[in-house]
């Protein structure tokens, strides 16, 4: 036999209909803006997290002055220190050993042209002969004659070897103490003498890009900066939006952030770097949440600042400088933020001497957990959400004030009934269950109908629009 | 029948403290057997629903003990007393205490749900004479009608022990007879104990066993062997 009581429970809804709907009403609400604000954020997370693996977020990226030598990045990935100090030892030897070389010839020559002046002049004297052309004339003939000789012979001679060998020696030594000063103070600035070293090896990836002048309504005057990339990238990809990549040299793809903010629409058409351009896709780089134009920037800037895609034909006909930007991907990936900040130094180190060694200088350097366009984003919404769990908190108080009270009118109202079920034999266990059923379902209620609109509400505020 | 089916034994109970203290039960001591038509008289005011309730299991004395066929009251812990008044007591109300937004069928279901062996409940709806107000809730009953649905919560349960606290006494002459010739039958006809608590002294008659309490003791404790059925007592 059924439980009569569940008989009660139908009842006591209709005749306290208004009530329940009140509380329903209230939790519905109150819930579907919490659900809505999880799911928009958990969404958000999401697409963030997912784009990491899928769209092949680096994990920072350097600039060089120059192209890089296979070897430079050879190197580079190897995550090993280059040997400075020996690169400045050997640079500093070969220099002092051409410039000992050029002295010593030079002096030579004087000394084995003098010494065939004075002998001709000592016989000069010694026959009388005084005039200074016929002096003169015996000495050029002298040195025709003998110079290759006595070159020869000097160079033979003992005194010669040792006076070279101290010259050398000298050289060299005076090469490693200067380099060794320099080498110091540039070990300590970068912390480069550290016996726990060990190498982080990477992948290295081309990721070269040109900062253009767009020109969103074709009036000939410069709207925004747009930093472009090329469409065959294999790092840091971009999801679309809206529309899809460049297929051709006249079709570009730019940040839905930017376009957003400026009014850009897929098929508008736009100025770039002086050519023009069909916007045929709104893109977001997994690397560009946000329109950071540099790291230190404070604030992003969906106005003056974009990022765009050209194919490589569309890049390769730009005429601004190169930017020589390579990404790295970390073999191993770091397992937290401390490990993050030791992978990000080590590799530094890697990169900076190896650099130095290759002739190339570093113009920008820049890890993936320190950057702005991609961090602003995901820590934005880490705020928010401790502000939705704040407001959780405070719905569920509010939820079981609500209950408490309405329980407890419930049982003074039902005092007399509580004890004639207690002692016609109903266990306290039936009777809370009996008497939360109704506190339950009017929950549960509540938060499924929230939750359901909560979702389909929060469906149209899924992506991550930064400029609210 | 069964020697010491229920056994009241020293029951003190008192109520407030100090200057208000009240001693309701100043020691109490009788036996029912099983099956026996038992009537509690006494004055109001005398602790006969007290009684009741410590025999329900409802309220505890404070020294002294029931037992019921040899198990103490006390003894029980709150599982196996809610087990006792689920499966062998039925309890009538003084004040009817039914479930208002219940109608009288399901209240009666109530007490069919709670027990073992219970009676076909549209058989005592009919038996109460209660047919044509199946579908009525409390607030639409008369007293009478009302004390009878109190009954037939009880009843359903085929009780081992029913105990009915006042049954008749907001009724009249009538409906009080018809009431107690179905508190009768209970007896007669499922063997259940009873214990019937009224100040009505014509309602002796009809028990095999009257109990006289005043002033918190058993005054009178004697046995009635020329009972009479119900419907011939008279008042
Ligand atoms: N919970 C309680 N708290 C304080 N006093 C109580 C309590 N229950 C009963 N009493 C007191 O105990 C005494 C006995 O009450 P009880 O209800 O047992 O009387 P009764 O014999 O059933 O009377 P009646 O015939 O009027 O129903 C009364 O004086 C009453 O005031
Ligand atoms: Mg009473």
């Amino acid at each position: 036999m059924r439980n009569p009581l569940i008989k009660r429970i139908p009842k006591e809804l209709a005749s306290d209909w208004h009530k329940y709907l009140v509380i329903i009403l209230f939790m519905v609400g109150m819930i579907g803006v919490i659900s809505g604000m999880y799911v928009g954020r958990e969404s958000m997370v999401y697409s963030i997290n997912k784009g990491k693996t899928e769209l092949n977020l680096e994990d920072g990226c350097f600039e060089l002055s120059h192209r890089a030598s296979p070897e430079l990045l050879e190197n580079i990935s190897s995550g090993e220190m280059a040997d400075v100090r020996q690169y400045f030892i050997d640079e500093g030897m070969k220099e002092a050993d051409k410039e000992v070389a050029d002295a010593i010839e030079k002096e030579l020559n004087e000394q084995v042209t003098k010494a065939i002046e004075d002998g001709v002049r000592a016989q000069c004297v010694a026959m009388g002969v005084t005039d200074e052309d016929m002096i003169q004339s015996y000495v050029d003939a002298a040195m025709e004659e003998n110079f290759e000789e006595a070159l020869k012979e000097a160079r033979n001679s003992d005194e010669f070897k040792e006076a070279v060998d101290e010259a050398y020696a000298e050289a060299h030594d005076a090469v490693i103490e200067a380099v060794d000063e320099e080498w110091n103070d540039i070990a300590e600035e970068y912390k480069l003498n550290d016996d726990n070293f060990k190498p982080t090896t990477v992948k290295i990836y081309e990721h070269f890009y040109r900062n253009e002048s767009e020109d969103n309504n074709n009036d000939g005057v410069e709207d925004a900066t747009v930093r472009i990339f090329k469409s065959d990238s294999e790092i840091d990809l971009a999801s679309f939006v809206e529309g899809r990549a460049p297929e051709n040299k006249n079709e570009i793809a730019i940040d839905r952030n930017h376009a957003d903010t400026v009014g850009i629409k897929l098929g508008d058409k736009i100025t770039v770097g002086g050519r023009e351009y069909e916007v045929v896709g709104l893109l977001s780089y997994v690397n560009y949440l946000t329109m950071h134009e540099s790291n230190t920037d404070l604030m992003f800037d969906a106005f003056g600042f974009d990022v765009a895609m050209l194919t490589p034909e569309a890049f390769n006909e730009l005429t601004s400088r190169l930017h020589y930007n390579y990404s790295f991907l970390y073999d191993v990936k770091p397992e937290d933020k401390v490990a993050q900040a030791d992978y990000s130094e080590r590799f530094l180190k890697a990169l900076i001497t190896q650099t130095l060694v290759d002739d190339n200088e570093i113009k920008d350097y820049l890890p993936t957990y320190l950057s702005q366009a991609r961090n602003f984003a995901p820590s934005d919404i880490e705020g928010d959400s401790v502000g939705t769990a704040i407001f959780c908190y405070i719905l569920i108080a509010v939820i079981a004030f609500i209950f408490a009270i309405t329980i407890s009118s419930t049982i003074d109202k039902e005092a007399s009934v509580i004890g004639t079920l207690r002692a016609s034999g109903y266990s306290k266990g039936e009777l809370i269950v009996h008497y939360m059923s109704m506190p339950v379902i009017v929950t549960l209620a509540g938060a499924a109908i929230g939750n359901a609109l909560g979702y389909t509400g929060s469906r149209q505020y899924g992506d991550y629009a930064p400029h609210r | 029948m069964e020697e010491n089916f229920l056994e009241i034994k020293d029951l003190k109970k008192s109520f407030g403290t100090g200057e208000a203290k009240q001693d309701v039960l100043r020691g109490m001591n009788f036996t029912v057997k099983k099956g026996e038509f038992c009537v509690l008289l006494g004055p109001s005011g005398s602790g006969k629903s007290t009684l009741l309730n410590i025999i329900g299991g409802i309220d505890t004395p404070d020294s002294g003990f029931v037992s019921i066929k040899g198990d103490k009251l006390e003894d029980m812990d709150e599982k196996q007393l809610t087990i006792y008044r689920r499966k062998h007591l039925g309890y009538v109300f003084q004040m009817y205490n039914l479930i208002p937004n219940l109608n009288v069928k399901e209240n009666i279901e109530v007490g069919a749900y709670l027990s073992d062996k219970p009676l076909d409940v549209e058989e005592v709806i009919t038996t109460l004479g209660l047919q044509d107000h199946k579908y009525k809730y409390p607030n639409q009953l008369s007293g009478g009608q009302q004390q009878r649905v109190s009954i037939g919560r009880a009843v359903v349960k085929n009780p081992d022990i029913l105990m009915c606290d006042e049954p008749t006494g907001a009724l009249d002459y009538k409906t009080s007879k018809e009431i107690l010739s179905l508190i009768e039958d209970c007896n007669s006809k499922y063997g259940s104990t009873i214990i019937m608590v009224t100040h009505n002294e014509a309602i002796k008659y009809m028990a095999d066993h009257v109990i006289k309490l005043r002033d918190g003791v058993v005054r009178h404790n004697d046995l009635n062997d020329k009972k009479i059925p119900a419907s011939e007592l008279e008042w």
